[in-house]
C-alpha cells in the first residue's frame, strides 16, 4: 500500500526482548501497533552502535560503503589523524535527500549524524553530536527559536552521564525525552511534511545507566533498589508518549518504530591493549603505575605490531610496512598474521579459563566495500558480554571495572522493527505479522516504496518489507 | 523552505541531451538543498511543442522558455532552462529580459550532433560557467555550476562547518562519558 505520509519513531537502543517478550502486555500503544502491523527483530550493523547504525538505516549502505566504522575514525594511515564521523562524513544519499529530490518534504529530528546541519526540503533538528545548545543545530536556523519555545529550552542530550547519582540521571533522561516529544508532537500536527523521522536517545542513556540495577539476569541486579523498575517505568512512559502521538496522525500515515540496536548484559571489559602487550604485539615506552589512556606518544611504534581502540567493541589496527609510518608487518605476511590474531582473540578465556566466545570480523568479508580507513579487525569480546577497554595500567587483560565509569549494558545485535498503517491501527485490524529476516538496511527501501519512489539507482542493500 | 531569490540558469550548447542531463542533475541537487526549483527543458513535455528543425525554431522556442523562466523567477523560483538556443543575439536579449541570469555553456565533444545545429550555433562570448571535458564527469560539471551559484551567493552554502578544536574536545569528552570511545 502506498502512503501519503511516513513517520519513523526512532528509539536508540530500544531492546526487542523487553518490548516483544517481557513487557508488551503493559505497553498498550506498542501492542496496538504490533497487533495491526508487521514486526520483528531488526538486525543491526556490525558494529551495532549508534554511529554508523542510524546512517546505515537511512541510506541502506553498510559501514564500509559509508566509509566510517564508529564514532572516531582514522583519516589516513598516520598514527594520530582521527576525525569524528558527524554529518559531513555521510556522503551517501539519506532518505530525506532522496525524498527532497522527489519533491517530498521531511521533518528530521535528532537522527544521529545530522550535525552540522545540512539543508533539505523541510526542517531538521541536529543530533546529539551537536556540541551544545548554543550551536546552530537547526535548519532553517529560525527553527531553533521555535523548538526552544515549544520545549521551554530544547535538550539535545544528557550531560554528565557518568554519575553514581542515579536520581539526577533519571531526571535528566525524562526531561530530555519529554522535551523531544513536545517538539515532535507539535511539529507532527503541521501539514508541511510527507516524511517525519525522530530519534530519541533516552532508551540508550537509560540502559547504560540502569541496566545492572534493573535486569534480573545481570550480576549487579539490585532487587531492593529504588530504581529497580527504572527501565520498565521508562518504557511505560514512552508508551504513553506514543499513545499521544498516535492520536495526532492521519489515517493515511504509515508509522514505523525502530531501534538501531538492542541492549544486553555487559559483565566486564577486556583490556585490549594490555592483552596485546602480553602477547608481545604492542610495546609502550613507559608502562604507567596507574590506569591511563594509551597515547600515541607512549607507543613504541618501531616495536609495535598492532593496537586497539576501546569502546563497546574493539577495532584493531595493524602497523603495516609501507602503510603506517613505522610499519612492522610486511604486506606478504598481512593475511597470515590477521588469521593468527583472529584465532588468538577467539581463544580468550575468562579468569576461570572458560572461553568467552569472542567474535572477530574482517571488514573485507562483511562489507560490500571498505571506503575510508577500515580497521584491520573488528572484535566483539565475549560476543558483546565484555566491552573493549583501551586504557593501560590494569596489569591484567580482564577487568570488571570500566575505564569510563559505571555501565552494565552493552549494545546487542538486534533492535526492534514495527510497521503499521494508521488506518489499520484505528480500525483495530488484526494483522500481527512477525517476520524473522529483517535488517536495518531494509528500512530505507521500505520507506521509499511507500512513496512509490524508484530507488534502484541508489544500489541499496536492503529489501522492501511487506 | 527557506526564502530565496528567483533566478534563471540557462544551459546552452549544441548537444540537447548533454544539456538535459546536466540540467536534471542540477535540479536534483538544488531540490536536495530544499530550494524551490523548476526544470524547463525544450526536449520535455509540456514545453516541447514540435520537432525543432531549424535555427529560427530554436530561437523562437528559446523566447517562449524565457517567458516561463521570467514568470517563475518573479515568484522566487530557481528556473533551470535546458535549450540549445544557438543565437547569441537571442540569448543576450533573454539575459537582458530576465536580469538574474546565469549562462552555462555546455561545450560538447560529441561528433554525432546534427550538422545543421553545429553550423548555426554561436558560442557564448562570456558565459558565467563554461563546462568542457577537462572539468571531469557530469557530477563534477554540475558541482561547478553549484559552486558558482554559491560564490555569487545566489544559493546558500550546502554544508555546515566542521567542529572547531574546542567543539571537538567537547564532543570527545561527551562520547567518552557515554562509553562510545
Amino acid at each position: 500500500m502506498n502512503s501519503n505520509k511516513v513517520l519513523i519513531v526512532g528509539l536508540d537502543c530500544f531492546a526487542p526482548q523487553l518490548l516483544f517478550d517481557r513487557w508488551l502486555d503493559e505497553l498498550p500503544a506498542f501492542k496496538r501497533l504490533i497487533s495491526s502491523g508487521i514486526w520483528g527483530k531488526l538486525e543491526s550493523t556490525i558494529p551495532c552502535i549508534t554511529v554508523p547504525a542510524w546512517s546505515s538505516m537511512v541510506t541502506s549502505k553498510d559501514p564500509g560503503q559509508l566509509g566510517f566504522y564508529g564514532f572516531r575514525n582514522r583519516k589516513d594511515y598516520s598514527y594520530d589523524a582521527l576525525y569524528f564521523a558527524n554529518s559531513l562524513a555521510v556522503k551517501e544519499p539519506t532518505l530525506w535527500n532522496i525524498l527532497s529530490r522527489n519533491r517530498k518534504s521531511s521533518v528530521v529530528i535528532g537522527v544521529p549524524q545530522t550535525y552540522p546541519v545540512k539543508p533539505l526540503r523541510g526542517k531538521l533538528v541536529g543530533c546529539f553530536l551537536t556540541p551544545d545548545e548554543n550551536a546552530e543545530f537547526t535548519y532553517p536556523e529560525t527553527l531553533k527559536h521555535e523548538i526552544n519555545e515549544i520545549a521551554d529550552g530544547y535538550k539535545i542530550d544528557v550531560k554528565g552521564f557518568r554519575t553514581d547519582d542515579k536520581a539526577w540521571l533519571l531526571e535528566q533522561i525524562y526531561q530530555m525525552t519529554e522535551k523531544r516529544f513536545k517538539v515532535v508532537s507539535e511539529m507532527v500536527q503541521k501539514p508541511d511534511w510527507d516524511f517525519f523521522m525522530f530519534v530519541e536517545m533516552g532508551p540508550d542513556r537509560l540502559h547504560h545507566g540502569f541496566w545492572g540495577i534493573c535486569e534480573p539476569s545481570h550480576p549487579n541486579y539490585e532487587p531492593d533498589s529504588f530504581f529497580v523498575n527504572a527501565i520498565k517505568d521508562y518504557y511505560k512512559y514512552l508508551d504513553k508518549q506514543l499513545e499521544q502521538l498516535l492520536t495526532k496522525l492521519d489515517d493515511d500515515t504509515t508509522i514505523l518504530v525502530v531501534s538501531d540496536h538492542g541492549a544486553r548484559n555487559l559483565i566486564g571489559g577486556i583490556c585490549v591493549n594490555e592483552w596485546l602487550i602480553e602477547q608481545g604485539l604492542l610495546a609502550v615506552k613507559e608502562y604507567p603505575d596507574s590506569i591511563q589512556k594509551l597515547t600515541n606518544d607512549n607507543i613504541d611504534w618501531e616495536n609495535t605490531t598492532c593496537w586497539g581502540e576501546g569502546g563497546y567493541y574493539a577495532r584493531i589496527f595493524f602497523n603495516v610496512k609501507d602503510r603506517e609510518p613505522s610499519g612492522k608487518i610486511s604486506k606478504e605476511n598481512y593475511q597470515a598474521f590477521r588469521q593468527e590474531l583472529k584465532a588468538k582473540f577467539e581463544s580468550i578465556t575468562d579468569k576461570d579459563g572458560k572461553n568467552i566466545n569472542t567474535k572477530v570480523f574482517t571488514p573485507q568479508d562483511i562489507y560490500s566495500e571498505t571506503n575510508g580507513v577500515p580497521p584491520d579487525l573488528i572484535v566483539y569480546f565475549g560476543d558483546l558480554d565484555y566491552r573493549s577497554i583501551g586504557s593501560i595500567g590494569y596489569k591484567d587483560y580482564i577487568t570488571y571495572e570500566n575505564d569510563t565509569g559505571p555501565d552494565d549494558a552493552n549494545h546487542d545485535h538486534y533492535g526492534v522493527f514495527v510497521m503499521s498503517e494508521m488506518s489499520d491501527v484505528k480500525n483495530q485490524k488484526a494483522i500481527n505479522k512477525k517476520l524473522d529476516d529483517l535488517s536495518i538496511y531494509d528500512v530505507a527501501p521500505t520507506v521509499l516504496d511507500k512513496f512509490n519512489i524508484n530507488f534502484e539507482k541508489y544500489n541499496m542493500k536492503g529489501k522492501v518489507i511487506k | 523552505m527557506i526564502i530565496q531569490k528567483g533566478f534563471t540558469v540557462w544551459l546552452t550548447g549544441i548537444s540537447a541531451s548533454e544539456n538535459s542531463e546536466l540540467a536534471e542533475m542540477l535540479e536534483g541537487e538544488l531540490l536536495e538543498r530544499g530550494l524551490k526549483v523548476e526544470l524547463v527543458d525544450e526536449n520535455n513535455e509540456p514545453v516541447k511543442s514540435k520537432v525543432l528543425s531549424c535555427c529560427s525554431d530554436y530561437n523562437k522556442n528559446a523566447g517562449a522558455l524565457a517567458e516561463i523562466a521570467r514568470l517563475l523567477a518573479r515568484n522566487e523560483v530557481i528556473t533551470i532552462v535546458s535549450a540549445v538556443s544557438p543565437s547569441i543575439t537571442i540569448r543576450n536579449a533573454i539575459r537582458t529580459q530576465l536580469g538574474d541570469f546565469i549562462e552555462v555553456y555546455v561545450k560538447s565533444a560529441d561528433q554525432n550532433i546534427d550538422k545543421s545545429i553545429v553550423e548555426v550555433y554561436e558560442v557564448p562570448e562570456k558565459p558565467e560557467v563554461l563546462l568542457e571535458s577537462s572539468d571531469g564527469d557530469n557530477d563534477m560539471k554540475m558541482k561547478k555550476i553549484i559552486r558558482t551559484l554559491e560564490l555569487i551567493k545566489w544559493i546558500p552554502e550546502g554544508f555546515g562547518m566542521d567542529y572547531s578544536s574546542e567543539e571537538e574536545t567537547q564532543i570527545q569528552e561527551r562520547l567518552e562519558s557515554l562509553g562510545y570511545l
